[in-house]
């Protein structure tokens, strides 16, 4: 009875490892996709190599060059796609997005990269230029669709924390503002809040037109297009943020100092 | 005899713990003696003068490095 316990114990301390080991955060996970890029990088240099080096002279040896190259780069797009996904996944698991949208990334993710598995097999099997060509434009087709959904509920996520942290910098706008409402001396202080008001208003325009198009980041039409957009709206929106908490300091410094 | 002194323990302890808690509690009705406007304020005992403004600099803080965290990748590089 003892030795049983023991037993379990022990595998429950394994398993508790093996767990702590795959735990992946969504920084680690961020670097796997940057080294995976720069991997991608590296191999469709080869591959370009080989290519010009094929175009001066054709021998078998060359030719077979090209045929290895191409499929590292195929191979190493499909790592990188795959390392973006797996992060997404790691990215919305610890942001405060709702658990509905977490799970459809979650699944999203797992069918994608059982995809891309079954897209690396047939990149093992390339033997000739030929199948070279055939495989890298099944692949072209593939990859917008490996990565539509995901980009559109990575979207969707971005929207949210946008939004809340559009809400939490309003708050801190109301706060000081009840607080200099109650001051004598209090122009220069309501001045700066106005500012900081209407950049939280031009925030919230963005981030609303950053969720318009990432609802449009959608298979057939142009997702990855839309997932830029939608994203460069959220970068105007982060400097508006970013100057409405600037205008929030000066207010704040202004109030302590009366 | 086993049973009555399992039950006196649980009684001690529950005195115990509600000593503390009645301890805990007056400590939050305990005038410091501090000036008025410092417990209009809502903190004892510090400069007077200085007006709360209703959000923290660490708060403040916080928000900054929130909104500076935030990145938004493309995903051109992936097709190129």
């Amino acid at each position: 009875m003892k030795k049983s316990w023991i037993v379990i114990a022990v595998i429950a301390s394994l398993l508790f490892q093996v767990g702590l080991a795959s735990a992946l955060t969504s920084g680690e996970a961020k670097q796997t996709w940057l080294s995976a890029m720069q991997t991608r990088i590296t191999a469709d240099a080869a591959y370009k190599q080989a290519q010009l080096d094929y175009a001066a002279n054709k021998t078998p040896e060359n030719d077979k060059k090209v045929i290895d190259t191409a499929k590292a780069v195929l191979g190493a797009a499909l790592d990188e796609a795959a390392a973006w996904l797996k992060w997404k996944n790691e990215e919305a698991k610890e942001s405060d997005a709702s658990a509905e949208l977490k799970v459809n990334i979650g699944k999203d993710v797992e069918k994608n990269l059982a995809k891309i598995d079954g897209l690396k097999n047939e990149v093992v099997a390339i033997k000739t230029r030929g199948e070279v060509v055939v495989v890298f434009l099944k692949m072209v087709g593939s990859y917008v669709e490996l990565l539509t959904d995901v980009a559109r509920n990575t979207g969707e996520v971005w929207v949210y924390m946008g939004n809340q942290i559009a809400d939490k910098t309003a708050d801190f706008e109301i706060k000081l503002r009840t607080t200099a409402n109650g001051l004598v001396d209090n122009t220069a202080i309501l001045a700066k809040l106005d500012i900081a008001k209407s950049e939280i208003d031009l925030a919230r325009t963005q981030i609303n037109a950053a969720n318009t198009s990432y609802k449009l980041v959608v298979l057939p039409g142009t997702p990855l297009i839309k997932f830029a957009e939608g994203n460069s709206y959220l970068r105007q929106a982060k400097v508006n943020l970013s100057a409405a908490t600037g205008q929030l300091q000066e207010a704040f410094n202004l109030i302590i100092s009366q | 005899m086993k049973k009555i002194t399992i039950a006196g323990l649980f009684l001690a302890a529950g005195l115990v713990l509600l000593g503390a808690g009645c301890v805990q509690k007056s400590d939050g009705n305990v005038n410091t003696g501090a000036n008025t406007n410092a417990a209009v304020n809502g903190e004892a005992g510090e400069n007077v003068n200085t007006v709360q403004p209703g959000v923290t600099e660490e708060e403040l803080n916080q928000l900054k490095s929130q909104i500076n965290g935030l990145e938004y990748d493309d995903l051109n590089a992936l097709t190129k």
